[in-house]
């Protein structure tokens, strides 16, 4: 049994090796089908050459080369590669103007086409969209002129926002220069704080200006390291302690230094003049604060060191290297000793590789490093709210690279509406994470948010994950090669078009990645063509914030596509856009009642006339998701949906007649016609409980709510209150309410053993316990009683002074809730707050947990195997500071249950409350249990009592 | 040779049920040991020690971590990479963690399932950490640690309230050398301590004394080791607040 196992497993391991690294084959079918009339060119990125990318230039390559010949493509006349060698690439702006413009130009000219397929590597991207922004390059420029003649770009782990490394990179060149250069080590500790702090050095070129700037950071960062670290003084100034661990550096002078922040780096994301490089002044800013840091710790090494200190950069890329390889080598440990080892072996040469390329293939010190420093950074801010910079202390996005924003916007205008890009974007672990980078999912090079693009209507994102979704390896991996070769044929991919003769109405889900289509159905038989044969297209969805969708809209467009003889959608092609749809709140829907703890947005309804098509065209509906411009950066509300479900259901009708006449009946958003579907709930106005009862909208089955959502409070430190001795804000107006609904069919519960629970939630609740004063002179006192959740206090000093009190918050576990803090000043004229010379009142509040009352509605005597409905219903209040709420039940809202034996059971459901709080210092979100259970006595058919 | 075949045909599916049953008992005695030795605990006390030092880096990190594994705000403790997962039976977490200059060198969970326990120090251990016999980490004693009170109860619970006493182990405060501890820390509390390195040696004061920020904050610019010892009870965690590294 052994031997056969063993044979086995060796059977499935060679299987699966073969099956990885031989190329896909194409078949003849799909050679054929590949639109060979339009060319594909190849550009590679920087630090690798064409070869070592896209595999040997023969139909027996086993890279991308040799996949696309073949499926049909004929070198040097449908098939070409912009080569510019093994030289680091300073700067993509040249080669896009020179070297893809001329190979584009061949390519036209070769193959008869007006226009081309463009596949990419790395940052052969940022080459390729310069060239469309560029508007082809002028010269290779069809058509008008002022499009690119571009049809498809398929782009391999493209940067397009940015280097993560680049910024690391930058970081190191600074400090290695700056340390090199200071006179002596050692010496007596660090200097003391500036105050104020110094406004920054006129700027007079990068070099210059972080010579300067980052010995003021080096100074603050020893007052960071004393007053928050060794004193343990909370940010702010307040002078108080904190709890807990203390802020990270950057949070901290958030929080002690917010017009340093405001001044500097919030109010300075614009170039300097002349723009240089194109990076911001908040970048320079970020970037001597964190080379500050550095400079910082290199003086606390050395005088440790013996007096022949080695060169920093030996340490610098020793330590970056050593870590690497001692991360594998906990991968090891940690992961398996399979997996890992096979990691080890066959990826240490290559990563190494890859890291040793990013240190030496664009140097740190070159020019051309500045064009891949990321688009924007994140710094903690305590924001007040206002345009772009969040409440609370969630993190901002600061603009650092301006060139790079500067010409994607040229790139938006120049790219032919019916032109698609396809993203291909790997996610491995994060080795580079331990190197002190704060990256999100990344290929070891190019983060997985760095490849978004803000989506044209045709384009497509696709994440390959695993432990094989290395940079390098990307572009000669089988299924990457294969994606390539079927997304330039418009399959896979690419959206699928259906066939013609579609049905006049349909219903289906689209997301954010890629487009759904659907080809409209043609005028009725008989009907004139090109005459008044006017149909209108209705689609009805929902508002993606009641989906949890926050940031995204639903596009909606009509699209005319070329067919062929058969009536079928010619391969690769994309429906041109012709008319966007416009969506607006179904009037048929009445709104939620005034005061009704739910969320504004609902069903809404796009309306559209359809004329008929050309000759050997089709019409076609497409419908995704895409991002809000409103939210921000559309790359950057994408980067917070990567790995979270983002579908929403449709549905559209095809009706004779205008947009104007009488409407048939149309199908529900996502439901049977003339169904609600839905799950009751009960839930109460605020101030008190009522009997009210509102009737969730119809929700698919299949509509999610993402969890560990991005929007709660990432600052993670306990914030400060800044109020004055008076009452805190209100309750923030528009605070939402989902209810989770449950699926349907109900969930079925098979009961057994007596002991079998129906939901194994336990009852769990976190809520304010007791308060803890300091009032500064000695003085404390703690209020246990937690019904204390908004308290007036009075204190008294005896002497004059300045003082600081305290106010915190605790949780029944423990936890922090709030922590507030007031500066008063004792005996002296007008004193602040509301007290007379000695005496003030403060007020203070925290969290109210909500009001939960439970019912559980069923049978209480049943017969064995038939299933019991059970029906759970739940009123939740809403507490003041309510930004959120999220409610679940366990195990659903109904469920049915079959007891195969006779006997008294327990029927158990819960309630989870997941309640998100908003403070004028914080974010909060705590979730809670609740549990109501109710009895059954279950009988055996035929036996009476 | 046909009767000898058949009978060794018969005799493999009653083996194979045999072996089925054994492990199917054994099994479920696991579980019930494990239920009835409070296996599932879901809650654990949860005990924050940081050890602050101003010197002491023996190379320039490149772990820059500056991120604790314990967010209050959150409700989440992320445990050191390889430490977890939790072991059945603990009843007290102690996450200590060592930093540097402000740069986290290393970070250890001790998992204590009897009280009292004796939690070490980290010496000289991870990416930059002080090197021994720098002299750098003034407060790196064991602590000893135990409840107040009744103690743990079954399956996590704390009848009688989670408070601990803390007592670091051979540390004497102040010129007459009066020991310090044991100090009970409620949930919520924090015990915290300072010390200086001088001419004569090494000076621990408490934040109580009046001459406890000056004398900190001119070791500091004096460019002498100032080392900072924090422990606060953090209370009652469920269970599935508590993470491994990497999710």
């Amino acid at each position: 049994m052994d031997g056969r196992r063993r044979l086995f497993s060796l059977a499935l391991v060679m299987v699966s090796a073969f099956v990885m690294t031989v190329p896909a084959p194409v078949s003849l079918e799909a050679a054929e089908r590949t639109g060979l009339r339009v060319p594909v060119v190849l550009v590679h990125g920087f630090t690798a050459g064409g070869p070592r990318v896209w595999g040997d230039r023969s139909a027996e390559g086993r890279g991308l080369y040799g996949c696309l010949v073949r499926a049909g493509y004929v070198p040097g006349k449908t098939l070409f590669c912009s080569d510019y060698g093994d030289a680091p690439a300073a700067d993509y702006t040249g080669l896009a103007l020179v070297t893809l413009a001329r190979v584009v130009s061949r390519a036209l000219a070769a193959s008869g086409a007006d226009r081309v397929d463009i596949v990419t590597f790395g940052s052969g991207a940022l080459v390729a969209r310069y060239w469309v922004a560029a508007a082809g390059g002028g010269a290779a420029g069809g058509g008008s002129g002022a499009r690119a003649p571009l049809r498809n770009l398929v782009m391999i782990a493209p940067p397009n926002h940015g280097l993560f490394q680049a910024d690391l990179l930058k970081t190191l060149y600074h400090t290695d220069r700056l340390v090199r250069a200071r006179a002596r080590w050692g010496g007596p500790g660090p200097a003391p704080p500036l105050d104020p702090f110094p406004e920054p050095p006129a700027f007079a070129g990068e070099d210059d200006y972080v010579a300067r700037r980052a010995r003021d950071y080096e100074r603050l960062y020893a007052e960071y390291l004393l007053v928050s670290r060794l004193l343990g003084k909370a940010a702010g100034g307040s002078g108080s302690a904190s709890r807990g661990p203390p802020p990270g550096y950057e949070p901290w002078v958030a929080a002690s230094r917010p017009d340093l922040v405001e001044r500097y780096i919030l109010s300075a994301q614009e170039p300097p003049d002349p723009p240089g490089a194109g990076l911001t002044l908040a970048y320079y800013e970020l970037l001597s604060l964190r080379v500050g840091r550095w400079l910082y710790l290199s003086g606390a090494v050395a005088p440790l060191k013996p007096p022949s200190l080695p060169p920093v950069r030996d340490i610098l890329d020793g330590a970056l290297r050593r870590t690497v390889v001692d991360y594998l080598k906990r991968l090891v440990l940690d992961w398996g000793l399979a997996k890992a080892e096979k990691l080890l072996r066959r990826e240490a040469a290559g990563v190494g590789l890859a890291v040793g390329e990013l240190l030496t293939g664009l140097s740190a010190g070159s020019p051309g490093l500045g064009r891949y420093v990321p688009e924007h950074l994140s710094f903690p801010v305590l924001g007040s709210g206002r345009a772009g910079v969040p409440a609370g202390s969630a993190p901002a996005r600061v603009l650092c690279n301006w060139f790079l924003g500067q010409w994607s916007r040229a790139e938006a205008a120049s790219r032919p509406p019916d032109s698609r890009y396809v993203t291909i974007a790997g996610s491995c672990p994060n080795v580079l994470g331990f190197v002190g980078l704060a990256a999100g999912p990344n290929d070891l090079v190019v983060e997985v948010s760095s490849a978004l693009t803000d989506p044209g209507p045709h384009d497509v994102f696709v994440r390959r994950e695993g432990l094989s979704a290395v940079h390098r390896a990307l572009p000669s991996s089988a299924a990457v090669t294969g994606l390539v070769v079927r997304a330039l044929a418009g399959e896979a991919a690419g959206p699928a078009l259906r066939p013609v003769g579609g049905a006049a109405e349909g219903e289906d889900f689209a997301c954010l990645w890629r487009p759904e289509y659907r080809v409209l159905p043609e005028p009725a038989a008989g009907g004139p063509r090109g005459g008044a044969a006017v149909r209108t297209l209705e689609v009805r969805t929902m508002d993606p914030v009641w989906c949890g969708l926050e940031g995204l809209e639903v596009r909606a467009w009509v699209g005319v596509v070329e067919v062929g003889p058969d009536g079928t959608p010619l391969p690769g092609e994309v429906p041109a856009p012709v008319t966007f749809l416009e969506f607006g709140r179904d009037p048929g829907v009445a709104s939620a009642p005034a005061g009704a703890p739910v969320s504004p947005g609902g069903p809404l309804t796009g309306r559209a006339e359809l004329a008929p098509p050309p000759p050997g065209a089709a019409l076609v509906l497409g419908v995704r998701l895409v991002p809000d411009p409103a939210a921000g950066p559309g790359y950057l509300t994408m980067a917070r949906y990567l790995g979270l479900a983002t579908e929403i259901p449709f549905s559209y009708t095809v009706t004779p007649g205008g947009p104007g006449d009488a409407a048939t009946a149309v199908g529900g958003a996502g439901g049977e016609d003339g169904s609600e579907g839905g799950e009751d709930l009960v839930a109460d106005a605020p101030g008190g409980p009522q009997e009210e009862e509102a009737r969730a909208e119809p929700e698919d089955d299949r509509s999610h709510v993402p969890e560990g959502r991005p929007d709660e409070a990432p600052g993670g430190e306990p914030g400060q209150g800044t109020g004055s001795p008076a009452g805190s804000a209100g309750p923030p107006s528009g605070a939402e309410v989902e209810i989770v609904p449950t699926p349907e069919p109900p969930p079925l519960v098979n009961v057994i053993r007596v002991t079998k629970m129906t939901t194994r939630k336990r009852e769990r609740r976190v809520y304010h316990a007791r308060w803890e004063w300091d009032f500064g002179d000695g003085e404390r006192w703690v209020d246990d009683d937690p019904r204390h959740t908004k308290v007036t206090v009075t204190h008294t000093y005896d002497i004059p002074g300045t003082y600081t009190v305290r106010a915190v918050s605790l949780a029944n576990d423990g936890r922090l809730l709030r922590e507030l803090s007031w500066t008063v000043e004792a005996g002296r004229d007008g004193p602040d707050g509301t007290g007379e010379g000695f005496s003030f009142t403060f007020e203070a509040e925290t969290i109210v947990e909500p009001e939960v009352v439970l019912r559980l509605d069923g049978p209480v005597k049943w017969i064995t195997g038939r299933p019991a409905r059970f029906v759970l219903t739940a009123q939740v209040s809403r507490p003041p500071h309510t930004r959120r709420q999220v409610i679940r039940a366990y195990p659903g809202w109904s469920f049915d249950v079959v007891w195969e034996k006779p006997g008294r059971f327990e029927v158990r459901a819960a309630v989870t409350v997941r309640q998100s709080y908003e403070f004028p210092e914080r974010r909060l979100t705590l979730w809670n249990t609740y549990v109501v259970v109710t009895e059954v006595e279950v009988f055996v058919p035929g036996l009476t009592e | 040779m046909t009767s000898m075949g058949g009978v060794s045909r018969r005799r493999a599916p009653l083996a194979a049920l045999a072996v089925c049953l054994l492990a199917a008992l054994g099994l479920g005695g696991w579980v019930a040991l494990r239920a009835v030795l409070g296996g599932d605990q879901g809650q654990v006390l949860v005990v924050y020690v940081r050890e602050e030092n101003s010197t002491g880096l023996s190379a320039l990190p490149s772990e820059v971590t500056e991120v604790s594994g314990l967010d209050l705000a959150r409700g989440r403790l992320v445990l050191p990479a390889g430490a977890g997962p939790l072991p059945p039976g603990t009843r007290v977490l102690v996450l200590r963690e060592t930093w540097v200059a402000g740069v986290l060198t290393r970070s250890r969970a001790v998992f204590v399932k009897r009280l009292p326990a004796l939690v070490g120090p980290s010496e000289g251990e991870g990416p930059g950490a002080a090197a021994p016999g720098s002299g750098s980490a003034l407060l790196a004693f064991d602590l000893l640690l135990d409840a107040d009170g009744p103690g743990p109860g079954p399956r996590g619970s704390w009848p009688g309230g989670a408070r601990i006493t803390v007592e670091p182990q051979g540390l004497l405060m102040g010129p007459e050398g009066v020991a310090v501890g044991p100090v009970v820390l409620e949930p919520g509390q924090e015990w915290r301590l300072g010390a200086v390195r001088e001419e004569g040696g090494v000076l621990v004061l408490s934040p109580d004394d009046p001459a406890y920020e000056d004398a900190l904050r001119r070791a500091f610019y004096d460019g002498r080791p100032v080392s900072v010892l924090v422990v606060m009870n953090c209370g009652l965690w469920d269970t599935d607040r508590i993470e491994n590294a990497g999710g």
